[in-house]
């Protein structure tokens, strides 16, 4: 943490609010991009932010200011977005229940005939939009773990799943996405 | 050891333990097939550790301010309860001296009874004045019609 968030969080436990304000305003665009990443829509991505924001405040307080800010505040934000995609989720694939089966990749696939372009994409763009067709528990896992470099441990506390439960979600996951992806990286199936 | 698919993408995440990447490593050195698949993987992996900026969004400030208002007010309040709920625990430990020796007074039982019955008698005087006061209208009514 840099010596400035040090002085902020402790202007803010002393009851600054102006020291919240410059201290989200620091992270604000790293919030909202985080909560984009999960829900991959403007609208949900600010309110998202914006309830990450409010469960700050009251959480500072107890924050104790040697250990690094960012990593505390990503905790929260994923926290927020987690328990925002589980209110809002109507996919029957829900982030309780242990993945069963295989899942149709046709419908993981943007359709082809009416997106002719995407050949041309390049191909993590390409990643990107298969990636906002999967599950949100399969979103969830890549994003944590590749995105933001999480460990198995690291996302199973963050996400309050078993590890084993988190390990089978990014098999899953990153087994679909290679099928997806092989007539573009040119892979042979 | 055979092919393990979870084995590679474990390894990629560097989630392995030593014996398992070193048995990991010593299959891999005889099986094309995995090693095949290792660069693939590496590939998507570096794919995927693309982070995807948005567009800037300008309403994220404003919803910065908001959040901080209403989460500091919110604050604020449940701070507010606390410290009434303390000072009414403070005045009530400030007060128990007294009512504690007042209550080993002579005669101070009697108080009790006193208040008791004033408070009983207080609101049927009240009630009679009421209605004394309501007759006393209409009479001066009815009389102001006539």
């Amino acid at each position: 943490m840099g010596s400035d968030d040090r002085q902020l969080v402790s202007e803010c436990q002393a009851g600054s609010e102006e020291a919240y304000r410059v201290l989200l305003g620091r992270y604000e665009k790293y919030i909202y991009g985080l909560c984009f990443r999960f829900s991959r829509d403007p609208e949900d991505a600010l309110e998202m932010s914006q309830e990450a924001m409010i469960n700050v405040v009251p959480g500072l307080p107890s924050f104790h200011n040697g250990r690094p800010f960012k990593p505390w505040l990503r905790q929260v934000t994923v926290n927020t977005c987690i328990n925002y995609l589980r209110c809002r989720s109507p996919d029957p694939l829900s982030l309780d229940q242990p993945l069963e089966g295989d899942l149709n990749l046709g419908q993981m696939l943007p359709d082809r005939r009416q997106d002719r372009n995407l050949e041309w994409m390049e191909t993590r763009d390409a990643l990107q939009r298969i990636m906002e067709k999967l599950p949100p528990a399969y979103r969830i896992v890549l994003i944590l773990r590749h995105q933001e470099e999480m460990s198995y441990q690291e996302i199973s506390d963050a996400c309050g799943w078993p590890i084993g439960t988190v390990k089978t979600n990014l098999f899953r996951a990153r087994s679909l996405l290679r099928q997806s992806m092989s007539e573009l990286y040119g892979w042979e199936v | 050891m055979v092919c393990q698919p979870e084995m590679l993408q474990e390894y990629l995440d560097n989630e392995l333990n030593e014996e398992d990447k070193a048995a990991l490593h010593n299959h891999l050195s005889g099986c094309r097939t995995c090693r095949q698949e290792l660069s693939r993987l590496r590939l998507m992996w570096s794919d995927l550790a693309w982070v995807e900026e948005p567009a800037s969004s300008f309403a994220i400030s404003l919803v910065r301010q908001q959040a901080v208002t209403s989460a500091l007010r919110k604050q604020a309040a449940i701070d507010g309860e606390a410290e009434s709920l303390d000072l009414w625990e403070c005045q009530k430990l400030a007060w128990r001296p007294l009512l504690q020796t007042a209550a080993q007074m002579p005669g101070i039982g009697i108080i009790g009874n006193v208040a008791e019955r004033a408070w009983d008698a207080c609101p049927r005087a009240a009630l009679q004045a009421g209605r004394a006061l309501w007759r006393l209208y209409n009479q001066k009514g009815k009389g102001g019609k006539r």
